[in-house]
C-alpha cells in the first residue's frame, strides 16, 4: 500500500518504532522526530471517512476512520509526540525511543479505531511500552511501581475485553457507537475498563503511584497519552452518562487535595492530571455539544501544558537529581529559563488569560452552567483555585524560591529547552488566538472566552488565592513522607496476601506432599514386603523362605501334640 | 517579591475589584453568585484556605506516613 492521505498514522508510528533499532545510531534521534511529524501530516491531510477495513471471522473491522473528533485527538497525540521526542532528543537508549513511538502508535490506533476489537488491540499496545517507560528509570521503586501499573492496566484491559465480548454477543456487532443501554452489564464493564485508563477515582491510584517514578522523558509521554485516549473514548462512547459528571467533579477536587499533600514535584503534577481529566470526564457526562467541545478542547490544551509542566519538573530532576520539595529550593537564580517556561505551563493550567487553559477550561465550566449544573460549576471553580494553589504557587515556591537548599544544578541539554519552548509556544498561541483551537472542535463553537466579566472573575479568584497562599505559605512547605491513597487497599495487604496465598499455601502443599510421599512409601512397602508393617525385622523384599518356620519348631510342635495326647490318654483311661 | 511587583499586584487587585462592581455579569447565565460583585475574591480566598486546611487535616489525621511505610513489613 503506498503512503497516501488515507494511510493510517498509527501504522507509521508502529513501523517507525520497529525500524528505529535497525538505523545507524547517529540517525535515531532525528528519526524519532521524523516519524511523529509524518504521522501528524497524515492526520492533518486525512479526509473524513473510513479508510481501512478488515475482516476478522464474521466481523467487519474498521481500522482507520476519521472524523472531526478523532482528527482533533490524533493531531494533539502526534504533536505532543514530536514535542516529547524533541525534549528527549539527547536520550540515546534505543529501547526508550522505540517505546515512546510504540506507545504513541497505540494512542493513535485507539483514536482512529472504528470498532471495538481494533480499539482493544491498540489499547493493549499502549500498556507495555508505557510500563517500560516507568521501568526504564531503574531502581527498586520504579520496578515495583511499574509492576503495579502493569497489573492495574491488565485488570482494566480485562474488564474492557469482557465488556466487548458481551457487547458483541448481545448486539452481534463490534462497531463503535454511543452506548445508551444503562442497564446492560456490558456497557458498565466497558465503562469500567475505560475508567481505569482515565484515572477515574477510585480507579486512579496507579497514576500518582507510577508517573513520579518514570524516566524524566518518559513521564512526558505518559502524562499526555494514556488518560487522554480514555477521555477520547468516553467522549465517543459515553456522552451524556450522568454518573460521569459526578465522578468528574470528584476527580477534580480529589486531585487538588492530594496534590497539596504531595512532596514529590512530579506527584503534584500527577495528581493534577487526575484533577484536570476530571473536567473532561464531567464534560463527557454533561454531554451537550458545548460540553463535548469544551472537554475536547481542554484535552488538547491540557496535553500541551501538562507536557510542559512535566518537562519543567523533569528538567529540574535531570539537572539536580532531586524531585522532592523538601530537598529543593532557591533555584530561581540558577535556572531562570526553566522557571519561566514552567510558569507558562503553570499559568495555563490555572486558566490565566492569554494562555490555552483559559480558553478551554472555562468552556467546560460554562457548559456546566449552561446545562444548569450550578453546583458542579461552583465545584469546578473551586478545583481551579486548588490547581493554581498547588501547581502555580506551592510547587514553584518550593523549588525555585523559598529557602535555598544549596542544591547545585548543571545546565540541561539544549534540546530540553527546545521541547519546552515548543509546548509553551502552543500554550500561548491558542491563548491569544482561540479560534485556531475552536476551529478544530467537533461542533460549531458559539462560546466567547474573553469577556470582561470572565476576566474579572479569573483575576479576583487568582489574586485572592495568592493572598491566602501568601498568608499561610508555611502550610504549603513540602513535608517528608508519602501520602496514602486507595493504593493502600492493594499495597498494604500485599504482605498478608503473600503470606496467605503464597507462603501458607506453600507450607500446606509441602505438608500434603510430605504426607502423601510417606503414604506412597508405606503402600509400596506393602507390595514389596507386607510383613514389615508388623515387624521391624525382615528383608526389604518379601521372600516366603524368610518367614517359613524352622524345622525344629515343627518337630517341637508335633512332639508337644504327641505328649499332649499321651497325657490326655492317661487321664481318661 | 520586590516592591515593584507588590505595587503591580496592588493595582491589579484594585482594578479587578472595581471591575466586579462596574461590569454587569453575563445575562446568559444568571447564578446567585453573579449578584455579588466581589464574590470571586471571597471565593478565591476562602476556597484556597479551605483546601489548604482540609488537606493538611486529612494528611495529619489519616494519610501522611513515613517514607518507608510500605516497606516496613
Amino acid at each position: 500500500m503506498p503512503i497516501d492521505a488515507g494511510f493510517p498514522p498509527a501504522l507509521v508510528m508502529l513501523a517507525g518504532a520497529l525500524l528505529l533499532p535497525m538505523l545507524p545510531r547517529g540517525w535515531r534521534s532525528a528519526f524519532t522526530l521524523f516519524v511523529p511529524l509524518l504521522a501528524l501530516l497524515l492526520v492533518l491531510a486525512a479526509p473524513p471517512g473510513v479508510h481501512l477495513t478488515m475482516e476478522l471471522m464474521d466481523y467487519r473491522l474498521v481500522v482507520y476512520k476519521v472524523d472531526r473528533l478523532s482528527r482533533l485527538f490524533g493531531t494533539i497525540f502526534s504533536l505532543v509526540t514530536v514535542i516529547g521526542c524533541l525534549f528527549a532528543f539527547h536520550v540515546k537508549k534505543t529501547a526508550k525511543q522505540s517505546a515512546a513511538l510504540l506507545y504513541a502508535a497505540g494512542a493513535l490506533g485507539v483514536t482512529f479505531a472504528g470498532d471495538l476489537i481494533t480499539l482493544f488491540v491498540f489499547w493493549e499496545l499502549m500498556t507495555l511500552p508505557s510500563t517500560y517507560l516507568i521501568w526504564a528509570r531503574g531502581g527498586r521503586e520504579s520496578e515495583k511501581a511499574g509492576m503495579r501499573y502493569f497489573l492495574f492496566h491488565l485488570f482494566g484491559g480485562g474488564m474492557l475485553f469482557a465488556g466487548i465480548l458481551m457487547y458483541a454477543g448481545e448486539t452481534g456487532g463490534v462497531l463503535i457507537e454511543q452506548l445508551t443501554a444503562r442497564g446492560s452489564l456490558s456497557s458498565w464493564l466497558i465503562l469500567a475498563g475505560i475508567a481505569v485508563n482515565a484515572a477515574v477515582v477510585p480507579l486512579h491510584a496507579w497514576l500518582p503511584d507510577a508517573y513520579p517514578k518514570a524516566t524524566v522523558t518518559g513521564a512526558v509521554f505518559l502524562s499526555a497519552l494514556t488518560t487522554k485516549t480514555a477521555v477520547y473514548v468516553l467522549l465517543r462512547i459515553f456522552p451524556g452518562w450522568e454518573i460521569l459528571i459526578y465522578l468528574g467533579v470528584l476527580m477534580a477536587l480529589y486531585g487538588v487535595v492530594f496534590a497539596f499533600l504531595a512532596n514529590d514535584i512530579r506527584e503534584i503534577l500527577a495528581y493534577h492530571i487526575v484533577s484536570q481529566v476530571g473536567y473532561m470526564v464531567a464534560g463527557a457526562g454533561i454531554g451537550t455539544e458545548m460540553a463535548i467541545n469544551g472537554a475536547a478542547a481542554h484535552a488538547f490544551s491540557h496535553i500541551l501544558y501538562k507536557a510542559l509542566l512535566f518537562m519543567g519538573a523533569g528538567a529540574v530532576l535531570h539537572t539536580t537529581g532531586k524531585s522532592k520539595l523538601t530537598e529543593l529550593g532557591g533555584l530561581a537564580k540558577k535556572q531562570p529559563v526553566i522557571l519561566w517556561l514552567y510558569m507558562i505551563g503553570a499559568f495555563s493550567i490555572s486558566g490565566f488569560p492569554l494562555l490555552n487553559g483559559f480558553v478551554s477550561k472555562s468552556m467546560v465550566v460554562s457548559a456546566a452552567g449552561a446545562a444548569h449544573h450550578d453546583v458542579v460549576m461552583l465545584l469546578m471553580m473551586l478545583a481551579a483555585i486548588g490547581t493554581f494553589l498547588s501547581v502555580g504557587l506551592k510547587l514553584p515556591y518550593g523549588v525555585w524560591y523559598g529557602e535555598d537548599s544549596g542544591v547545585s544544578a548543571h545546565p540541561p541539554p539544549r534540546n530540553m529547552y527546545l521541547g519546552m519552548a515548543a509546548a509553551a509556544f502552543f500554550c500561548i498561541l491558542h491563548g491569544v488566538a482561540p479560534g485556531l483551537l475552536y476551529g478544530m472542535l467537533p461542533y460549531p463553537v458559539h462560546y466567547v472566552p474573553y469577556t470582561s466579566a470572565h476576566l474579572v472573575e479569573i483575576s479576583q479568584g487568582a489574586i485572592f488565592t495568592f493572598a491566602a497562599f501568601w498568608i499561610f505559605r508555611k502550610l504549603a512547605a513540602g513535608e517528608a513522607g508519602i501520602t496514602l491513597d486507595v493504593d493502600w487497599f492493594y499495597r498494604r495487604p500485599a504482605g498478608w496476601v503473600r503470606r496467605v496465598f503464597v507462603e501458607d499455601l506453600d507450607a500446606a502443599f509441602n505438608k500434603v506432599d510430605a504426607l502423601s510421599m510417606d503414604m506412597v512409601g508405606k503402600l509400596s512397602m506393602l507390595s514389596r514386603n507386607p510383613m514389615r508393617i508388623f515387624t521391624d525385622a525382615g528383608e526389604k523384599y518379601f521372600s516366603p523362605d524368610a518367614y517359613r518356620p524352622k524345622i525344629h519348631t515343627l518337630i517341637l510342635l508335633v512332639l508337644s501334640v504327641f505328649v499332649l495326647i499321651g497325657i490326655l490318654g492317661l487321664l481318661y483311661r | 517579591m520586590n516592591r515593584v511587583r507588590w505595587a503591580l499586584l496592588a493595582v491589579a487587585t484594585l482594578v479587578s475589584l472595581a471591575g466586579g462592581f462596574a461590569i454587569p455579569h453575563d445575562p446568559a447565565h444568571d447564578a446567585w453568585w453573579n449578584r455579588i460583585p466581589v464574590f470571586f475574591a471571597l471565593f478565591g480566598f476562602a476556597g484556597c484556605v479551605a483546601i489548604m486546611f482540609f488537606a493538611k487535616f486529612l494528611g495529619k489525621r489519616l494519610l501522611r506516613k513515613r517514607e518507608d511505610y510500605y516497606d516496613a513489613d
